[in-house]
């Protein structure tokens, strides 16, 4: 029973396996975040963790990894989010920056103090830092 | 030199000069005008290409400044990994289609993005001829400097080249570049571009073709300058012409006057000017002389007409002491003229013997009548007393200068002289003896021999011209005899004419 | 004006230049984003409206926006709008164009924290929800209710201190002071020159919120009122439900015990993410001007994207003569 158990669960998390990143430069002034944080950092509301700027780092609105994330964390559809975007931009806020691919994301992150962005967890190097997984 | 050719000269001198000093000055300053215009010209057209050229670089900076804010110049923390900032740079130089290339330097000098994708990851170690920073758009800090190298081979595409005149750029180690061919002779305008330091673009153009409508214009005026001057010396000559037609009228008149002697020509009045003033009073002169020699002609023939009376009347009264006839004097004096104008003498000579002939024996008046009027045959020593009386008739006579008493004088002295020598006084043979003397002989005789006389009768004629033949060669001139007889009608008419009148 | 509408077209002419090199980038809705120092926007409506004594169309609005960050945690806002551009009249059959663009809002913003922000310049009024979303292409209906027209100020010409009260970011505060004249008066409906207000607003869930506000505020022509205002709203996506209320007192000729108040109740059901069916109770009773008067509309809106949107909507009043239909069409760019 408790092989059982034991078994169900490993398989229960392959099943849930966290295969994507939320980084941060390795040297960010912060540590782990909460899903409700990450919305709110998405949606632009928030704007600091602490006293650090947040630069939240979105991949390209095509990007499956972006819609995977749209709808887990930020939990709104794409088109709700949209709606969202257009009553921002009537209130003169613009959404997050956009790269192109996974390396650039990286390569930002580790060079801006403050950028958050999400790529898959292979990818992470020793100049990032994870802050949340998903 | 004649007056008309010193007034040409002088009305040539006074508008030649003035005119062609004009006509030069005027051309040096048109020349120098188009000179100018054409260096104007080239002037204008160099700016405006230059103008061109500077709007395009000024917007060349101003894309440059506006790319280098854009938002894509965050991928400058990806070092532009999906190439984003180079596919822009690419596109912004597509666009504006120049030969060249923007770099996005940071700041190590390394080649973060390039218009020319293989220069990325490079060392930027070469000159560019714009730059700007980029900063940060978080911090606003300068992350890295945006450049563009801008050939200068773009600025031939705002040359508008032509085979004669052509634009070419000098950079700034004062090489020419672009230049496609030399000209022999040019000239050139050069200004340096406002945009781009160190770098002048020259306008320049062969002289030849510059010039060309100068050359033209040069050409024409010349031309001008020629038929100007030609008129000038046309006018002159008509003028002139006009001025001494009249004078030369009057002097050509007087001319004729004086060579005509006929005093009754007038000058045409053609103008109411001075010169028509003179040609008036001229006239007017001739007019007055006219009348004048109308007068002395007058005169002249009263004076004439009495010395041919008082001659004629001297040797009638010559020849009344030897009984003979008056017309005797006139029958011979008639006789000598015909003779002298058959032999060829002229009217006034042919005429003044005749007015001499009656005096032919005014000698006579020295002989005494007892020997002058002797009925028979003279002894010889009677005889050559007689025959004093020719010398003696020139004496009286020569003494005068009158030319009509100078030619009596030979009359008198020569009329008893004989062709063949033998006659008296001084026995001249042939043509010694004066053609008056010889003229008179055959007259004398004629008549002597066919009129009565106190000594003898009047000869038949043909025995007067039996004695003629004789004698011709002989006692008289053979021409002279020879005349007689062809024209014995004449001498016959005459002698019928002044016959005695019993 | 008209030389500033200039300068804007010849702008957006240049920068067309660019636009047109990265045209793929554009979003409906989204405005056209240069960089971070400016983004710009514009939107336009009209309208058609037939009552008992009106047939009309109206090209209702338009405007420019300009936005951006000018210094870290520094942004500012312009908006320029024409109201009223074009309208022709059936009945009289006049038309009447009022090309005249004024400062719709123009502020500048600073991010002190997520708990301090202050905006200064001409800025929407934080007040309730209708409110914040005054132009047709965000609003659920081409009309707006009474509540929101005639009982207090729409914009707010001074400073405004908001943010969030906690670590929770669930409660918004807003505290906000004008002792001046609006900046550009021409369409408030109620220029005043002093008004303070604080608000506050929770979020229990992603569905779920509520607020409410006090305030006073001094108007052009010296009448004072004080105001107490209250709004909630039930949003699953598919179907809305708010309601919104204010009370006011004030004014020169009112009694104290007699006040004057407004505000509706709305039902929202989209159909799909396209189609919406709205239906909106209003109660509304202005003492100082006897204006009183309760409604009933139903409407249905159709959004092709969600920044296009054409409304239909239907006016029963309490005053009968005041029945309308209403129809609009406008899109934000």
């Amino acid at each position: 029973m408790k092989v059982l158990l034991l078994l169900l669960f490993i398989s229960v998390s392959f099943l849930q396996a966290k295969n994507y990143a939320v980084i941060v430069r390795s040297d960010a002034p912060f540590e782990q975040i909460k899903s409700n944080d990450l919305k709110n950092i998405f949606l632009l509301k928030r704007r600091f963790i602490g006293d650090q700027k947040i630069i939240p780092i979105n991949l390209l609105s095509n990007n499956e990894l972006r819609v995977h994330f749209e709808k887990n964390i930020i939990k709104m559809s794409r088109k709700k989010l949209n709606s969202f975007w257009v009553k921002q931009h009537f209130r003169g806020i613009s959404p997050p920056t956009t790269q192109a691919s996974y390396q650039s994301v990286l390569k930002f992150v580790t060079n801006v103090q403050g950028a958050v962005g999400y790529v898959p967890s292979s990818l992470v190097n020793e100049n990032v830092k994870v802050i949340y997984e998903f | 030199m004649s007056f008309k050719f010193k007034t040409i000269i002088f009305f040539l001198l006074i508008s030649l000069i003035p005119y062609a000093l004009t006509m030069l000055m005027f051309g040096s300053s048109f020349r120098d005008e188009q000179k100018n215009n054409v260096e104007k010209e080239l002037k204008t057209q160099l700016n405006m290409t230059l103008s061109r050229i500077n709007q395009n670089l000024q917007t060349l900076q101003n894309d440059l400044k506006f790319m280098a804010k854009s938002e894509v110049m965050a991928d400058i923390y990806t070092s532009d990994l999906d190439r984003r900032i180079s596919r822009l740079l690419l596109n912004k130089k597509n666009d504006l289609n120049i030969i060249g290339n923007f770099y996005l330097v940071d700041q190590e000098q390394t080649i973060i993005a390039s218009s020319d994708f293989s220069y990325i990851s490079k060392k930027f170690n070469f000159n560019s001829t714009y730059s700007t920073k980029v900063l940060s758009p978080f911090d606003n800090k300068p992350i890295a400097n945006l450049h563009v190298y801008y050939d200068l081979k773009n600025l031939t595409k705002y040359f508008s080249n032509s085979e004669n005149r052509h634009y070419y750029v000098v950079d700034k180690n004062g090489k020419n570049l672009f230049q496609p061919k030399e000209y022999k002779e040019s000239i050139l305008i050069q200004s340096t571009l406002s945009s781009i330091d160190n770098v002048k673009i020259v306008l320049i153009e062969d002289k030849a073709h510059a010039y060309r409508l100068l050359k033209k214009y040069q050409f024409w005026f010349v031309v001008t300058l020629f038929i100007g001057a030609l008129f000038i010396i046309l006018m002159a000559i008509y003028f002139a012409s006009n001025l001494i037609k009249p004078l030369k009228h009057l002097s050509s008149t007087a001319n004729k006057i004086t060579q005509t002697q006929d005093y009754s020509v007038q000058v045409p009045i053609e103008r109411s000017d001075e010169i028509g003033h003179l040609g008036k009073s001229f006239n007017t002169m001739i007019k007055g002389i006219n009348g004048a020699m109308g007068e002395v002609k007058d005169l002249n023939e009263e004076i004439e007409a009495t010395q041919r009376e008082v001659v004629f009347t001297m040797g009638a009264i010559g020849e009344s002491r030897s009984k003979e006839t008056g017309n005797h004097v006139k029958r011979v004096a008639e006789y000598s003229k015909l003779l002298a104008l058959y032999y060829g003498l002229s009217e006034e000579e042919a005429e003044m013997l005749k007015q001499a002939s009656p005096m032919h024996d005014i000698g006579k008046v020295a002989i005494p009548d007892a020997i002058l009027n002797k009925p028979g045959k003279f002894t010889d020593e009677e005889f050559e007393y007689m025959k004093k009386h020719a010398k003696l008739g020139f004496d009286m006579l020569n003494s005068s200068n009158r030319p009509l008493l100078k030619a009596a004088a030979i009359v008198a002295h020569e009329h008893h002289e004989k062709y063949n020598g033998k006659g008296y006084p001084r026995g001249l043979r042939a043509n010694e003896i004066h053609i008056y003397g010889r003229i008179t002989a055959v007259a004398d005789v004629f008549d002597a021999l066919g009129s009565d006389r106190c000594y003898k009768k009047a000869w038949d004629d043909e025995k007067i011209f039996d004695l003629f033949r004789k004698e011709r060669g002989e006692h008289f001139d053979p021409k002279l005899v020879d005349i007689f007889f062809k024209h014995l009608d004449d001498f016959l008419e005459i002698r019928n004419k002044f016959k005695d009148l019993i | 004006m008209a030389s500033l509408i200039k300068r804007i077209i010849i702008f957006l002419t240049i920068s067309f230049e660019l636009i047109a090199s990265d045209l793929s980038s554009y979003e409906l809705g989204h405005g056209y984003k240069f960089n971070s120092l400016l983004t710009i926007g514009s939107y336009l409506s009209t309208e058609y409206e037939v009552a008992k004594d009106e047939r009309s169309f109206t090209l209702d609005d338009i405007a420019l926006l300009a936005y951006g960050e000018v210094m870290p945690n520094l942004t500012y806002l312009a908006e320029l709008e024409a109201v009223k551009f074009y309208k022709y009249d059936f009945k009289n059959g006049i038309d009447e164009t009022n090309d005249a663009f004024h400062i719709e809002r123009l502020y500048f913003n600073y991010r002190f924290s997520d708990n301090l922000v202050a905006r200064i310049g001409k800025q929407i009024t934080p007040i309730g929800y209708w409110n914040l979303e005054p132009i047709n292409v965000l609003r659920d209906t081409s009309s707006n209710p009474y509540y929101s027209k005639y009982l207090f100020p729409k914009f707010l010409t001074g400073v405004d201190f908001s943010g969030y009260t906690s670590d929770s970011y669930q409660t918004t505060y807003h505290l906000f002071a004008q002792k001046n004249e609006d900046l550009d008066e021409t369409y408030i409906n109620i220029p005043n020159e002093h008004f303070f207000g604080a608000s506050l607003e929770h979020e229990l869930n992603d569905e779920i919120s509520f607020g409410g506000s006090i305030g006073q505020f001094k108007t052009n022509s010296q009448e004072t009122f004080e105001y107490i205002q209250l709004n909630a709203k039930y949003d699953d996506t598919t179907f809305a439900l708010s309601s919104e209320f204010m009370l006011r007192n004030g004014g020169l000729d009112s009694q104290k015990d007699e006040n004057t108040y407004g505000g509706y109740l709305q039902a929202l059901y989209h159909y799909t993410p396209q189609h919406t069916f709205v239906s909106r109770y209003e109660h509304f009773y202005d003492k100082s001007v006897i204006n009183k008067d309760q409604l009933f509309l139903l409407g249905y809106s159709y959004r092709p994207i969600f920044p296009v949107s054409f409304k239909m909507e239907y006016q029963w009043h309490e005053l009968k003569d005041q029945n309308k239909f209403l129809s609009s069409f406008s899109v934000l760019f």
